[in-house]
């Protein structure tokens, strides 16, 4: 009991450390993103006045866009822009580039969510049934296949066969059918918003356009959970506790549930690696099914130059990163606190 | 298979190397590793041998948009491209693009992962380096990178080796830390080598082994890497790529012409399955050649 409780402080304690890592790691990030966008060669003036710009016009728009500043001025403006949660204006739209943002975040968090909790069963899933001889094989045919499959091509398949070929999905081009009247907007996710309005018809349409990048996700991140769980599963039931549980006679089930309990800290780390690789792959996704979520936003402002835009979407992807990593760790050592060592 | 392999003696001095032959002979025997690389080199030459059906650089406006068959055999796209020209031809850039960042990976991540195998706080400082700049969204980076300076082919292959560098640096590091222990190192130490030499001379010659089946599985990663960097639209402009042609291909899926999309997947998908399978069974043989020689 006593050592229970000693633990628990040491875990405790373990959280705290890593959350107070945080504002550092933040200010990290913020520098490194900062220093990145402006030091690579763009010209955002040159993308947004054309070839025939005088240079007097060239300089009035410099200083309307802030670019005549020093670099560490405009480094203080991020910085005190985040604390007040302003990321500054797009150069395009004149928008204030925080709140785009959110505007795109939940597009984004529509899919990857449900995608990632499907990439988790469906992964998990598999993994367990590879630990049965009679099935390992096929186990392994499926997670082969979805490994060398880039998760475009495998939309793209989806596409083909539940569009064109059985059409039982509507096109497969943003978040509602061009005839359907949009919901007003709250959250910028089509399908949010048709909950929030009340309007069922709109949000079975939009469910319905959710399926296929919602599967995509799922298969194709389901290979690294499989993966962990396999292998977890395959050393836990050859281990010692195992064939002690069978050798008292335990049902195969509870054998099979402890071994999973052994698995737990590999999948949470996993799932981290796998979420942090959402952030970047949902661009992939939005791509394929004009999905207007951050991706397509900050891929939309890095073909424009829009550096506001891209320097809050670099940011945010980091930041994510960042945050999705930690969360995974101190999961891990939740489940297990050996890995805080 | 089954056939029982040479038995070394261990030597302390020498490394313990199973006879040359027989790990070359055994490698070239399995059918799958055969069909993988053929796969793989009858593209790639056909690719470069630049005999295609019709032209994949000059378009052909009177044939927009035809089916396939009739001359055409996986049809024709909406600028004129035969696809079946376009998507052979397209296995250069893309299978050569991904080779060239790969094996900048394997070499810049070997001579990192040698020098931080050693002990000392400059190598710990090193491994956390790494732990850092594995944890940055490296697509989201590239793409920014990409689209910001205009792409190119020498970026395609510095953003290639940037994301597969650290794979190869963390194999070598854990590879060369075990051969370390080894006792020919010790008895080489005990003789005054120095640790330059130790690295490059005892050290690198017993961590290629483990090379061979990340470099597969790191060029088919790559290839992947490259089809999505493309299909954002960041791949050379002009060029042609699986990648691209997918992008192009996807608007027309819904109107039932699926040529323009299915052929580049196919060819993308089997080769990067190519690749990571022949990583998987070179793995194997690793594997065995090692066990054999302990």
């Amino acid at each position: 009991m006593l050592k229970t409780l000693s633990q628990g402080g040491g875990r405790a304690g373990y959280v705290g450390r890593r959350l107070a890592m945080i504002p550092i790691g933040v200010l990290i990030v913020v520098t490194a993103t900062f220093f990145l966008i402006n030091a690579i060669p763009s010209d955002p003036v040159g993308a947004r006045l054309g070839d025939l710009a005088t240079p007097e016009q060239i300089a009035a728009e410099r200083a309307a866009l802030g670019l005549d500043q020093p670099l560490l001025v405009r480094f203080l403006d991020l910085l005190g822009g985040i604390f007040t949660g302003a990321l500054g204006t797009s150069y395009y739209t004149g928008a204030d580039v925080s709140g785009e943002l959110l505007g795109h975040v939940t597009s984004t968090l529509v899919l990857v969510v449900p995608g990632f909790l499907l990439a988790a069963g469906l992964g998990i899933g598999l993994g367990i049934l590879a630990a049965r001889d009679n099935l390992s094989r096929w186990v392994r045919l499926i997670v082969t296949v979805l490994q060398g499959l880039p998760v475009f091509v495998l939309a793209v398949a989806g596409i083909l066969l539940l569009v064109v070929l059985v059409p039982v999905l509507p096109s497969p081009t943003g978040q509602l059918d061009a005839n359907i009247p949009a919901p007003p907007v709250r959250t910028g996710a089509v399908m949010v918003d048709a909950v929030l309005a009340a309007r069922w018809d709109a949000m079975g349409n939009a469910v319905a356009h959710l399926v296929l990048p919602v599967l995509s996700i799922g298969l194709i991140a389901s290979v690294p959970f499989a993966r962990i769980t396999a292998s977890a599963m395959r050393s836990a039931l050859a281990a010692e506790f195992s064939a002690f549980g069978d050798g008292n006679g335990l049902a195969r089930r509870t054998v099979v549930r402890n071994a999973l309990r052994t698995a737990r800290p590999g999948i949470a780390t996993v799932g981290g690696i796998v979420a942090a690789e959402l952030i970047g792959g949902s661009m992939l996704i939005e791509q394929v099914f004009s999905w207007n979520g951050i991706g397509q936003w900050g891929l939309n402002a890095i073909t424009q130059n829009d550096l506001p835009v891209v320097q809050a979407f670099v940011l945010f992807a980091a930041v994510g990163t960042m945050v999705i990593y930690l969360l995974a760790d101190i999961v891990a050592v939740l489940l297990d606190p050996r890995t805080a060592s | 298979m089954s056939a029982p392999t040479t038995v070394t003696t261990p030597s302390i001095i020498d490394a313990p190397a199973p006879p040359p032959k027989a790990r070359s002979t055994r490698i070239f025997r399995d059918p799958v590793i055969l069909g993988c690389l053929g796969w793989i080199v009858f593209l790639v030459g056909w690719s470069l041998s630049g005999l295609f059906p019709h032209s994949p650089t000059v378009a052909d406006p009177g044939v927009l948009l035809h089916a396939p068959g009739g001359g055409y055999l996986f049809g024709v796209d909406q600028d004129g491209y035969d696809v079946l020209s376009r998507t052979v031809y397209a296995a250069k850039f893309d299978v050569l693009m991904a080779l060239s960042g790969a094996l900048v990976a394997a070499v810049t991540g070997t001579w990192l992962g040698i020098l931080m195998s050693s002990e000392g706080r400059l190598s710990a400082l090193a491994t956390r380096g790494l732990d850092v700049f594995q944890a940055v969204p490296l697509l989201v980076v590239a793409v920014a990178v990409i689209g910001l300076v205009g792409t190119s082919r020498t970026i395609l292959v510095v953003i290639i080796a940037a994301i597969n560098t650290p794979l190869f640096i963390r194999l070598v590091q854990a590879e060369a830390r075990l051969v370390r222990k080894r006792g020919y190192v010790a008895v080489a130490r005990v003789y005054g080598v120095s640790e330059r030499t130790i690295r490059w001379r005892h050290i690198l010659p017993n961590v290629t082994g483990v090379l061979f089946p990340q470099f597969s599985l790191s060029v088919g990663y790559a290839i992947a890497s490259v089809g999505a960097l493309s299909f954002l639209g960041l791949s050379e402009p002009g060029s042609a790529s699986w990648g691209s042609m997918i992008k192009a291909g996807i608007p027309l899926l819904p109107l039932n012409q699926w040529w323009m999309v299915v052929f580049p997947s196919l060819a993308l998908f089997t080769v990067v399955l190519a690749f990571s399978e022949l990583s998987h069974r070179l793995q194997g043989h690793v594997e065995q050649i090692r066990g054999g020689s302990r």
